[in-house]
């Protein structure tokens, strides 16, 4: 550890989220709430060394290496394979996060971090790295993370988060109070880079206007969005839906469901929706 | 398949006195660690069978160790499972039940309908199993674990003994029932003013899913294996 904070580090922002946040479920509407379905995630500031820096060190052949396999030292020494094209250019070897190091539960000493793709490739407790011209084939990249499609065959290594955002106010747990003002507030993000725009509709998705983004958005993080309202008191559903620099935008359920079915598990960036009733509960439903 | 020997020691968390003490690399940083002090770490087994131990097992040695390590968790031969959160069903079975198939309304994952190479058994159960204790069997239990798992699917006979000879040309039924990534997948039109809504007619949902699309270099691209009866 001595020797790998002596390399020359970086400090950047992204977020983790694991590809089963806000799961695909057939049941609608879904009965979870923001934590329930959106709880599997995070963002934060990583201190580390580009992984493209350990594996030069190493001499690593590039004429050959396909794939950097990175194992955990959890009990079950999970393993990923990482493609050499992301492994020589944003990966990370991350031993800070928020300005201390590692906690043991984010993977101390070392964490890996694969920029925007999903949380189980960000390899915790990270104990080895072997650079392979074929892939490990590792359990965690084909009994699990892998999306079953409706014909039977199944996506393997879809490793990019989609775009995706959620309003995080008002939501479920909240009672607005009263008519009147308020100020809705979300999260947006991208596996593909910055979020570019991010639109609200007040009215069940009939109509949308732009939302403003609190901060210039970085690559594959979190950017917060405000959107001013005016509630009538009448029951209303608001919906956020982002898009990306990659020009992607957010999709509802039923665009993803029709192409993927219901078994795919994982990967859903649907537009969220949350129900406004006239006492000012809400509740989650989908659009 | 020829496996790169060159690993980054810099990222092991313990240190060896086996390591050489000579430096390499642009900053010196880095050591060469020795075949040896390599060997215990080094327990990735791919597709073709590259890095199988020595060692064998069969149905029968599998099934004696299966009732008493596995069976609590993972059913009776291997046809059940316990759930692990109140959100979700049962964990997956290990074994193909009659009509498992993947698709239809309720498709069902086991080792029999879903796994794709048969090595990654024996990967995956000297990692991770049992759970309360991994790592804690010898290689010939694990082989013997491989045998019963392959055995109880249908997948080899129960004679057969499993050792590195012969685990890799073991032909899974689902070796080709994985795609790369075809995202995008959902037409990107982003509509301002009265815009139709998913349950209406007017929507144009629109199926998109481009082949050509830059995510291929995410792909886990399939080695050539030379399978039993090929």
């Amino acid at each position: 550890m001595e020797k790998i904070k002596r390399f020359p580090s970086i400090e950047k922002t992204y977020f983790v989220e694991c590809s089963g946040n806000t799961g695909i479920s057939k049941k609608s509407p879904p009965t979870k709430n923001l934590d329930d379905l959106y709880g599997l995630m995070s963002c934060a500031n990583w201190v580390g060394v580009k992984l493209s820096v350990l594996l030069e060190e190493a001499g690593i052949d590039l004429d050959k290496a396909r794939y950097v396999i990175a194992e955990g030292a959890d009990g079950a020494t999970m393993a990923r394979s990482v493609p050499i094209s992301r492994a020589m250019d944003d990966c990370m070897v991350a031993y800070m996060q928020n300005g201390e190091a590692l906690r043991p539960e984010q993977g101390y000493p070392l964490k890996l971090i694969v920029p925007g793709c999903e949380g189980n490739i960000n390899i915790k407790w990270l104990r080895r790295l072997e650079v392979t011209d074929t892939p490990l084939f590792a359990r965690d990249e084909v009994s699990k993370y892998t999306d079953l499609l409706g014909n039977g065959k199944a996506r393997q290594a879809t490793l990019v988060m989609d775009v995706k955002s959620v309003v995080t106010f008002p939501t479920t747990g909240v009672k607005l109070p009263e008519k009147g003002f308020y100020e809705i507030r979300g999260l947006a993000w991208s596996g593909r880079g910055k979020i570019k725009a991010v639109d609200v509709s007040v009215d069940g998705g009939r109509n949308w206007k732009r939302a403003t983004l609190s901060t210039d958005p970085l690559s594959k993080a979190f950017v917060a969005f405000t959107f001013p309202w005016h509630w009538d008191g009448s029951q209303t559903v608001i919906l956020s839906r982002a898009t990306d620099e990659a020009g992607l935008v957010q999709p509802y359920f039923k665009q993803i469901t029709d192409v993927r079915g219901f078994h795919s598990e994982s990967h859903n960036n649907a537009i969220q929706a949350w129900q406004i009733n006239t006492k000012g509960e809400v509740s989650n439903v989908r659009v | 398949m020829y496996v790169f020997k060159r690993i980054v020691t810099m990222t092991l968390m313990c240190s060896f006195s086996l390591w050489a003490s000579q430096s390499v690399g642009k900053y010196q940083l880095a050591e060469k660690i020795s075949d040896e002090a390599l060997q215990s770490w080094n327990i990735s087994v791919f597709p073709d069978g590259k890095n199988l131990p020595e060692g064998k097992g069969d149905y029968h040695s599998g099934k004696k160790l299966y009732e008493n390590l596995c069976v609590a968790c993972h059913g009776e031969n291997g046809k059940g499972g316990i759930k692990l959160d109140p959100y979700r069903g049962a964990i997956d079975t290990l074994v193909k039940r009659k009509g498992d198939k993947l698709t239809g309304e309720k498709p069902k994952k086991s080792i029999g309908t879903y796994w794709q190479y048969a090595p990654l058994l024996f990967d995956y159960i000297r990692r991770a199993m049992p759970y309360q204790a991994p790592k804690s069997l010898s290689n010939d239990e694990v082989y013997a674990l491989t045998a019963y798992l392959l055995a109880e699917n249908g997948i080899i006979s129960k004679k057969t003994v499993i050792s590195k000879e012969n685990l890799a040309k073991v032909k899974m039924p689902n070796v080709n029932g994985f795609i790369c990534d075809n995202r995008v997948d959902t037409k990107s039109v982003p509509c301002m003013k009265n815009c139709p809504l998913p349950d209406e007619k007017s929507f144009n949902e629109g199926v998109l899913a481009d082949e050509t699309d830059h995510l291929k270099s995410d792909c886990l691209v399939q080695p050539n294996i030379k399978f039993s009866g090929e």
